[in-house]
């Protein structure tokens, strides 16, 4: 074989493992079903209307992430781009989740996803509440697989819901940052820097959204946690 | 191969632009480090609030009058004597102006330019939204970095070591606050379409005129200010927006609006009201009030430890925090040499020396001194 070819081959080799790397680095997609209702009162109408303004306040929290000060400028890139996105189905209609956990697996991997939210919409002492499960796909999270979070669908959890699912996907964005995905177990110092950011920004939302909803409190201790970890393994 | 080799420069160019488009480390621009301005700082003639119309999709009526009554809120906690003032000292002017346009999906960024074309210091703007059943207010308080508010603000806290001043940051130039839930009365107080209504006097329901926006106000008492409009003079009731006198947040921008005009005894005032106030504080906003409460106390000649080591215990992993926090145990050390100061200290540059900056002066002079 010619060695223009050899390298030919090399370059592709290369070029497609950056790639790929960049790829798994940039996660900024965060999928959601449609909640499923559990209501016996066949309001669809308000648990629409109430999930569709549930939606929307997370997404204009997500959006204002990237406006937060002293963050690296790759970092707020990535969270520029962040985005929520329903899960539709063939016809175009937001679905209900019906996949086995294995598909949930499948899907993750090939949307790139950073997360997946899903969940349930039923009646607490009369009021609306979500339900919301969190798919993390490979990231190595430190959470129960059964975390719930609860918010019911009321004024006063308005900044809760907001810091609540923000923190949330700020946690998978350090996880993705700092390589804690699939195998690895270990702390990727080289994005040390970024992994600081998130953090910085993450825990302000675990906190405040821990204070006024116990279901908060492991994502809290987690950002926590990994900061912890961040510190000690990768001194500056 | 005859165009196999234009394929590895193609190929080639490929990589190494996505590898510089993950890989770009530009050093970001803090809003604290005002070293970016080469000007010699300017202490303001006054200083100046700016209050933001709130924007709103589906409620701008009650988006512009709960803008108002902010501004007469803020406007409420400007003062130039107080029982706590030295007679002899001189806050100098301040100022709330209005901003009738409201930004659609305004930025801390934009704020704070426009903040600096209209002379302010500080500016409160926000949103008017429908959640759930409710009516929320959302808002946002933007201290912009510019050689006036640097001015300002660099008058305030540093350490001085050897011959040398170590500025610290200010902490809060871009606070979200927590939202403001609007209770039934006060949405229906808010909702009048021709603005909020000036009566003939303090208990008088005879109506003078309507307040849409910038008045000057004569005088405040609980929930109500007298102010002239259109060469008029009348009082105003306003609806009982986050408490019956005064929001937190209007009490955090007058607060840190004392705190830039000198009277740190008046901000200290207001600080410790929002902290003990009833309501439901955030906890990052919990934060800031802490450590600005702490610098004013600082600049008392006192100790605020107490108020840094509460930010710290909450957020370790701030550089606000952290800098803060050393920026205390070097005051206190530069007072007195405690040996139990010093192990602070190391333990905390222990701990988080991986968060702070580092290119923090305060971080530097601690690991110097400590």
């Amino acid at each position: 074989m010619r060695l223009s070819s050899l390298v030919f081959y090399g370059l592709l080799v290369v070029i497609s493992t950056t790639t790929q790397s960049a790829m798994a680095q940039s996660k900024t997609d965060i999928y959601m079903f449609r909640y499923n209702v559990a209501l016996d009162d066949g309001n669809t109408e308000l648990e629409d209307h109430r999930l569709s303004e549930f939606v929307k306040i997370i997404r204009d929290k997500l959006r204002q992430l990237s406006h937060a000060p002293d963050v690296p400028a790759d970092l707020k890139l990535e969270l520029e781009r962040l985005k929520l996105q329903k899960i539709e189905n063939s016809q175009g209609d937001w679905s209900v989740n019906t996949l086995s956990i294995e598909q949930m697996h499948s899907l993750w991997r090939q949307r790139n996803a950073l997360g997946v939210f899903d969940g349930r919409i039923i009646k607490d002492d009369g009021v609306l509440k979500a339900r919301t499960r969190v798919f993390f796909g490979d990231l190595n999270h430190s959470l129960t697989d059964d975390l719930q979070i609860d918010l019911l669908l009321v004024d006063a959890q308005y900044d809760t819901t907001r810091d609540s699912h923000s923190a949330i996907v700020l946690y998978a964005m350090l996880l993705a940052e700092i390589g804690l995905i699939g195998d690895s177990k270990e702390i990727d110092c080289s994005n040390a820097e970024n992994g600081r950011s998130l953090v910085s920004l993450a825990i302000v939302p675990a906190m405040d959204a821990a204070e006024t909803s116990v279901s908060l409190v492991p994502v809290r201790d987690a950002i926590t946690s990994l900061g912890q970890r961040l510190g000690r393994e990768c001194q500056s | 191969m005859k165009y196999g080799k234009l394929w590895i420069v193609y190929l080639s160019v490929i990589w190494v632009t996505s590898c510089s488009a993950t890989q770009t480390t530009d050093t970001p621009s803090s809003v604290g480090n005002a070293t970016s301005v080469n000007t010699e700082p300017v202490v303001p003639e006054y200083i100046s609030q700016l209050v933001f119309k709130f924007s709103s999709d589906i409620e701008p009526t009650i988006g512009s009058n709960a803008a108002s009554t902010l501004y007469l809120q803020t406007w409420s906690t400007m003062r130039r004597a107080g029982p706590d003032i030295p007679s002899d000292t001189d806050l100098g002017k301040g100022i709330t102006r209005w901003a009738d346009q409201p930004v659609v999906s305004m930025t801390h960024k934009e704020a704070a330019e426009r903040a600096v074309r209209s002379l302010s210091q500080i500016a409160l703007w926000g949103t008017a939204e429908r959640y759930s059943s409710g009516l929320i207010l959302k808002s946002f308080i933007t201290v912009p970095d510019d050689a006036r508010s640097g001015g300002v603000l660099k008058a305030g806290w540093s350490i001085d070591y050897g011959e040398k001043k170590y500025p610290i940051h200010f902490p809060a130039t871009e606070v979200e606050w927590g939202a403001i839930v609007l209770d039934e009365g006060s949405i229906a107080e808010l909702e009048r379409p021709f603005g909020i209504p000036i009566y003939k006097d303090r208990e008088s329901d005879v109506t003078i005129g309507y307040m849409t926006g910038a008045v000057r106000a004569l005088m405040f008492d609980v929930g109500a200010a007298k102010v002239v409009d259109a060469g008029k003079s009348g009082w105003v009731r306003y609806p009982a927006i986050g408490g019956r006198n005064r929001s937190t947040v209007a009490s955090a921008v007058g607060g840190i609006t004392r705190m830039m005009r000198g009277d740190y005894s008046g901000a200290i005032g207001l600080f410790t009201q929002i902290i003990e106030s009833n309501g439901a504080l955030r906890l990052s906003n919990e934060i800031d009030i802490r450590l600005l409460r702490g610098i004013c106390i600082e600049l008392q000649g006192k100790s605020g430890l107490a108020d840094f080591e509460y930010a710290y215990q909450h957020n370790p992993f701030s550089n606000a925090v952290i800098e803060h926090l050393l920026g205390g145990l070097l005051s206190s050390n530069n007072k007195s040499s405690l040996a139990d100061t010093n192990k602070r200290a190391r333990a905390v540059l222990f701990q988080s020396s991986t968060f702070l900056n580092p290119n923090s002066a305060i971080g530097q002079l601690a690991a110097e001194v400590f």
